[in-house]
């Protein structure tokens, strides 16, 4: 096996430039999600079916389909039948981001639940309004359970990521295929491509850990 | 907008046989994710921690890399390498069942350790060796217990077959990807597939959450 | 006898099927501590609910200070938030203390009686500041302002609770069975709290199992059975010389111990 490693060493701008886009594309589309994710879930946690009912619908769509099928759907089929023109790397982000509100949304509603009803109980009794109850006692308490959560999420999402090459994003994958089209020697950049994915996993993994440990610091699971 | 809908009903057949391979893809993957994850799973059981590290290693491995690259690495990286070429459908299921081992280890490992300590001794007083034990007693309790996040992993491993067509396999969005160059009609196909692909996640989906009430109470 | 602070007329509420309190009428006079006793799960926790509305009751009226609270305006007007001013009123000169002391656990002590000041009366900074040592120090938790619940034992949340409950400078204190989920050898010092409380004048309603309490610090005795008021009257009284067959079932029972 002869291997020729010096291939991808020249040739590390071009695949670090793919892996910024990649990590680009991941981290906006986090952002989508996490911004998405709440009002989906409180609309899923109403009381009245009209207005619970989409967001139950949004939620087992988003959850039933694979980013590759909705992101050539979207940006295929889409844009011939209602001339939408999206620029691939928009799409990607948008595409990743909705498929993974609905994950957060049912994060956000794990979240919310686990703060228990005395806790609302306690923040009337004492004439706060449901507003500044939500904000200042409910969301804090959720957001111990969400954050690490979502950390995790990120982490697939980088993962799930690897294939917006195929509509045109320059990303860490598609660098990778140009450079084995252009020097046939698909193992080397395939494997350095690997390497690349190893490191920003293992990285926010720790950091995911790092997270999950900060924010189990005074939390409780009963009444408190 | 109009939506050809002869493009759907003249294709029906064709829409049929490539949604059989993505199940059939999917059911291969599982079955070798089934496999792989429960050796893994009875490696890392052990208390012996040299048996347990290569099972860590191969779980810390492949739960941090993409299908995608391991995908295209196997189809073409490896033969160029190694000089041993998989056809497509063997790379898919390659890729995706030892990736998915990964995950199931996980969950074949919990379903283990949920397994009351009293099993082992009460099997152990009535004289079974070890192998009896795990074959007769924890293994069918496992078993049990597992099958709700089985089930949930086979939508997982669904969802990640989806993109096998990328390298040739006959599956659903290859003959989408395929039809739609011919014919120029992305929308018709695309949402045809995503129609019959959410449908089919769905129904599994809902199959995993029937199994979890199941066996709820199932257990002793 | 002293001005009535409290009415309560003809309450009823369902949950559900389950009709919970089946028109339940009580006045609460000034500086009274009314014990509220009973078997489970038959009304004491709703009823004391309804008092500041933390459940609504599905007919009956409130009538605290003069002015019923609990009329429920057109769902209109509950969306503009119309008659949020009032219900921050009834809450704010209402304080509860409840079983399971609903401390704010991502807050200290301090901070989990600032809350209240901050947010409904409007009082920051400093002056809350200040109120919140007080009463943090009144309960004996002068050195815990900055300790988060989940360091503390579970008298001690309750204190903190109180002291939260307090700081509100309420009219009304309403203790919802609040030993009930403390070990046997820190109830005590809770019901000296009480105690003190009554002692200086605060009007308190309270459900107990706690008979010992309802002897030495009630000055009215309310047996709820099946979600009406079964007997009622001056503590010493009932609890001596309970009339009704059921009252005499109850006490016996629990007089056991």
């Amino acid at each position: 096996m002869d291997l020729r490693l010096n291939l991808v060493w020249n040739a590390r701008r071009p695949l670090l430039e793919g892996t910024l886009v990649t990590l680009e594309v991941a981290i906006l589309a986090l952002g989508v999600a996490l911004v998405l994710g709440l009002p989906i879930a409180l609309l899923r946690m109403s009381r009245f079916k009209v207005i619970s009912l989409p967001a139950f619908l949004y939620i087992q769509f988003f959850r039933g389909t694979s980013l590759y099928v909705l992101i050539l759907w979207v940006f295929f089929g889409l844009s011939i039948a209602i001339g939408l023109n999206l620029p691939s790397f928009e799409a990607a982000v948008i595409c990743l981001g909705l498929l993974n509100s609905a994950y957060m949304a049912e994060v956000y509603r794990t979240g919310l639940n686990t703060v228990g009803f005395g806790q609302w109980e306690a923040a009337r009794s004492l004439g706060i309004g449901e507003l500044p109850i939500f904000r200042l006692v409910v969301l804090p308490q959720a957001l111990r359970v969400v954050i690490p959560s979502a950390a995790n999420l990120f982490v697939d999402m980088l993962k799930d990521a690897a294939i917006v090459g195929v509509v045109g994003v320059w990303d860490l994958m598609k660098q990778a295929d140009r450079l084995t089209k252009f020097h046939f020697r698909p193992f080397e950049f395939y494997t350095a491509s690997a390497a690349v994915y190893f490191v920003l996993v293992f990285f926010f993994s720790r950091v995911v850990g790092l997270i999950e440990k900060r924010f189990s610091r005074h939390v409780q699971t009963r009444g408190g | 907008m109009e939506f050809d809908w002869r493009m759907i009903t003249d294709n029906w057949q064709n829409f049929l046989n490539a949604t059989l391979i993505t199940y059939y893809v999917a059911a291969l993957s599982m079955a070798v994710a089934m496999g792989v994850g429960l050796v893994l799973a009875l490696l890392r059981a052990s208390r012996n921690p040299i048996v347990q590290a290569p099972a860590r290693i191969y779980v810390g491995f492949f739960r941090s890399l993409p299908l995608y690259v391991f995908l295209l690495w196997l189809y073409y990286g490896f033969k160029v390498a190694f000089n041993l070429s998989f056809q497509a459908i063997q790379a898919a299921v390659l890729s995706l069942g030892l990736i998915s081992g990964a995950y199931m280890s996980e969950i074949f490992r919990s379903g283990l350790l949920a397994v009351d300590r009293g099993q082992y001794e009460a099997g152990f007083s009535i004289g079974l060796t070890m192998g009896q034990l795990y074959r007769k007693v924890v293994l069918p309790q496992v078993f049990r217990t597992v099958i709700p996040a089985t089930a949930n992993q086979f939508v997982g491993i669904l969802k990640g077959a989806t993109i096998v067509g990328i390298i040739g396999v006959f599956d659903l969005m290859y003959f989408a990807r395929n039809a739609t160059a011919r014919t120029f009609k992305p929308f018709e196909f695309y949402s045809t597939a995503g129609i019959i692909f959410i449908s089919s996640t769905l129904v599994f989906a809902a199959l995993a959450g029937y199994l979890e009430t199941r066996y709820r109470w199932r257990r002793a | 006898m002293s001005e009535e602070i409290l009415q309560l007329i003809d309450i009823r509420k369902s949950f559900g099927a389950n009709l919970v309190l089946r028109g339940i009428n009580l006045n609460v006079h000034r500086q009274e501590v009314v014990v509220i006793v009973g078997p489970s799960g038959q009304g004491k926790s709703t009823l004391l609910r309804c008092v500041n509305l933390l459940e609504w009751p599905d007919s009956g009226s409130v009538f605290f200070l003069g002015q019923d609270y609990a009329v429920k305006r057109p769902w209109l007007d509950r969306l503009m938030g119309r008659g949020r001013d009032d219900l921050r009123y009834l809450r704010t000169h209402i304080g509860m203390v409840f079983q399971h002391f609903n401390l704010f656990p991502h807050l200290t002590a301090l901070q989990n009686c600032t809350l209240g000041l901050e947010q409904a009366l409007k009082i920051s900074g400093a002056e809350a500041e200040q109120k919140a040592k007080e009463q943090l120090e009144r309960v004996g938790l002068g050195d815990k302002f900055d300790a988060y619940p989940d360091t503390l034992s579970g008298g001690q949340k309750q204190r903190v609770a109180i002291a939260r409950a307090l700081v509100m400078e309420p009219q009304i204190m309403l203790f919802d069975e609040v030993t009930s989920a403390l070990d046997p050898e820190l109830i005590g010092g809770i019901l000296a709290e009480m105690k003190r409380l009554a002692e200086e004048g605060m009007t308190m309603i309270v459900v107990t199992h706690e008979m010992g309490f309802a002897r030495e610090v009630g000055s009215r005795l309310v047996f709820l059975c099946e979600g009406q008021i079964e007997e009622e009257g001056d503590c010493e009284e009932v609890l001596r010389n309970p009339q009704e067959p059921r009252t005499k079932q109850f006490l016996s029972a629990i007089l056991e111990h």
